[in-house]
């Protein structure tokens, strides 16, 4: 059942065995997943079915690091930031849950085996199962192309698999309307989760609506699941036992924010003979009603043996050079670019000679390439509460997002795998475009990838929440999302972020009952 | 230019210089050059053109496009700019690589293993940095030896 917040009467009160606080991925995905076990579930989310920039501006904040706008990186509506989200998948490496002595605050509670039985039903979810991100001979198999096998080491090949992409509202919401024991609520913003005097347990949730109402939901048990930026600022306005914030007692809500730094425009690479490099390596393709198209990864010994982070690339063909065009090259970057493929053009072709007139793709091509990595956790990068106020007259978010020089270290290392792995392929030529690797690439972006604000861990002195994602010495609160990722790795957060909702649906499950 | 230099050199003439006397005439030519020649006499000596292997072309496609390149690769490796120096590192590389090469009979076999050999130089990571591109060392030193054929010795 729906429910408009703004027509219920004044100070309502509304009672569920669950209250999850967000209707975006993680909140739609428990509510599924619980519907129909008996268990009565109260869905609190904060926007209505289409989005309105009224709602929409209670996203804002400050921002004192890293450019970036808190705002337009998520989606205050029911769905959440699936309603633009990109659709990229894959799961976490293995590498990501441990702990490497390399990188400070790292090791989740456990190890990626924890997750797997989670990955597959999580890809259904967001549609791109059966996942095979591994699998090249499948990827070899239906696309008719031969895969190179990487000759350094240092780079193996890993398949992102693309959502059509799934908005979870529209795909989900009619079976969440029609689910029995599971009520959304809609233009209902959490102001506060209220917690009980010693601060043991969560008592209710103070809701209000844009239209001056005041309700509250209280529940045996709550989920927050407000996105990985608004789940510790939900933590941190909820002070009324905790000054510093429900869960916050160890200074942990908010710190330890990471993004995937994201980066273009540093390298390009030329390519004589599209026919090396098999159409998967730099474009989507269609095979069997799955998309897919290959990533450039390091190899898990390649990060161990030089204590690097994870990272990730991808390219796509940019441009083309005809045979015509090559007398009259248009500016500094054609001409590099020409020189470059006919300089090498008998290491990169079989047929070594003509360069035939006419044909688009006769002489060569000019890719492109995006990467993005993971960074370290940082305390340092936060999220904490701003003296500015938003329409509810609630603090809002000031952001300071950091990265450090182990990350950028590590980031121009696996750039500079890249031109190694193509020329020992005899693939092409990759030109590093940044003169001044003492900074990052310009311009530096994220991903809207939210995470870490909430970091899991067994240790309360180093998380948030524990190996079940409960916040720790809260009886009955948990989150989900990616704001409980204690490390990032490469991967875009999604999927990962769905197979932990599942996990976190049995745990419930079990408890619940 | 020592005078030993220049009688070697002018023996050994430019496209019928066997691989031998070519090889020691470079080698001579580069001690002279490092004991006690005389730069003024070198600067005063003509121009000399630089000899070019015969393999060179096999592995080429487009003579300016790399010497572009080379020049680029000589601006920033300035100790490579001598014909004699590049010839002979490329060649003593492939060597290392395949013992068994001949580098005056078979340009083709001398051209399929430099592709061989760039490759591993890849694979290795035994690359620099020319004008941005990430190049095979040898692969580079090719470019520069382009970029010095036709000009005058050093
Ligand atoms: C442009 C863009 C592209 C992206 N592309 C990708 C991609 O390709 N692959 C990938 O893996 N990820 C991608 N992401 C990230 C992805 O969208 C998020 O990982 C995912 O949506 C997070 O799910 P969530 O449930 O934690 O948060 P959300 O989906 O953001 O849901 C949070 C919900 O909580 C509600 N809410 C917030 N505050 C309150 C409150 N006080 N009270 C009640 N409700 C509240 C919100 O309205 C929202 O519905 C992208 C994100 C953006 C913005």
């Amino acid at each position: 059942m729906f429910t408009d917040a703004r027509t219920l009467p004044d100070q309502t009160s509304l009672e569920a065995d669950l209250a999850i606080i967000g209707g975006g991925v993680a909140g739609i995905t428990l509510a599924r997943t619980l519907a129909g076990s008996g268990i009565s579930v109260c869905v609190v989310e904060a926007g209505g079915l289409e989005p309105d920039p009224e709602v929409q501006s209670l996203y804002e904040g400050e921002n004192t690091g890293i450019d970036y706008s808190p705002s337009a990186t998520r989606l205050r509506l029911f769905g959440g930031s699936s309603n633009h989200w990109g659709g990229y998948c894959r799961p976490l490496d293995a590498i990501d849950f441990e702990q490497r002595d390399w990188v400070p605050f790292s090791g989740w509670p456990f190890a990626i085996d924890e997750l797997i039985p989670y990955y597959e039903p999580a890809a259904e979810i967001v549609e791109v199962a059966p996942g095979r991100f591994d699998d090249r001979k499948y990827w070899q198999r239906v696309t008719g192309e031969k895969l190179p096998g990487l000759a350094t080491g240092r780079m193996r090949l890993q398949f992102v698999q693309f959502s059509s992409p799934t908005r979870f509202g529209s795909r989900y919401g009619d079976e969440l309307k029609a689910a029995a024991n599971t009520r959304i609520l809609l233009n209902a913003n959490v102001t506060r989760i209220s917690a009980s005097d010693d601060a043991r347990g969560v008592k209710r949730l103070a809701i209000r609506t844009l239209n001056g109402l005041t309700h509250s939901v209280k529940a045996r048990y709550y989920v927050l699941a407000a996105g990985g930026l608004e789940n510790a600022r939900i933590l941190l306005l909820s002070n009324n036992v905790i000054q510093a914030g429900l869960g916050n007692q160890n200074d942990l809500v908010g710190r330890f924010f990471m993004e995937h730094p994201h980066m273009g425009g540093f390298a390009e690479m030329v390519v004589a003979d599209l026919n090396r490099l098999p159409k998967i390596l730099r474009e989507r393709v269609m095979a069997e009603g799955r998309s897919a198209k290959a990533a450039f990864n390091p190899t898990q010994a390649f990060l161990r043996e030089h204590r690097l982070l994870n990272a990730t690339f991808m390219m796509g063909v940019a441009g083309k050079y005809s045979a015509d065009q090559l007398p009259e090259a248009a500016n500094a970057n054609d001409t590099a670019r020409r020189d470059m493929l006919m300089a090498a053009r008998r290491f990169l072709t079989d047929n070594d000679d003509a360069v035939k007139p006419g044909h688009p793709d006769e002489f060569g091509v000019w890719l492109g390439i995006g990467g993005s990595c993971e960074q370290a956790p940082n305390p340092d990068s936060r999220v904490s509460l701003s003296t500015q106020h938003d329409a509810l007259d609630l603090a809002k978010i000031k952001l300071n997002w950091r990265l450090t020089e182990q990350d950028r270290l590590s980031f121009y290392t696996h750039l500079h795998s890249l031109p190694l792995e193509f020329g020992a392929l005899g693939i092409g030529r990759l030109r590093e475009m940044v003169a001044d690797q003492s900074d990052w690439p310009q311009p530096l972006g994220g991903g809207s990838h939210h995470m870490g604000t909430t970091r899991m861990s067994d240790d309360p002195l180093r998380g948030v929440v524990d190996h079940n994602c409960k916040v720790h010495a809260v009886d009955n609160l948990y989150v989900a999302g990616s704001s409980v990722f204690p490390t990032s790795g490469a991967s875009n957060p999604t999927l990962t972020l769905v197979a932990l909702t599942l996990r976190l649906a049995d745990h419930l499950k079990g408890r619940i009952r | 230019m020592t005078a030993g230099r220049r009688s070697l050199l002018s023996t050994c003439g430019i496209r019928r210089c066997t691989r031998r006397t070519f090889l020691l005439s470079a080698l001579l030519s580069l001690t002279a050059y490092g004991f006690g020649s005389n730069r003024y006499s070198l600067a005063n000596s003509g121009p000399e053109p630089c000899v070019e292997p015969p393999w060179l072309w096999k592995t080429i496609a487009d003579r300016q496009s790399a010497a572009r390149i080379g020049q680029a690769y000589l601006d920033a490796h300035p100790e490579y700019r001598h014909c004699h120096t590049l010839i002979t590192d490329i060649e003593r590389t492939l060597k290392r690589q395949d013992t068994s090469i001949s580098l005056t009979t078979d340009a083709n076999q001398t051209a399929s293993a430099l592709q061989r050999l760039l490759r591993q130089e890849y694979a290795h990571g035994e690359v620099v940095s020319v004008a941005g591109w990430v190049l095979s060392k040898t692969e580079a030193r090719l470019y520069g030896l382009v970029a010095m054929i036709g000009q005058p010795l050093l």
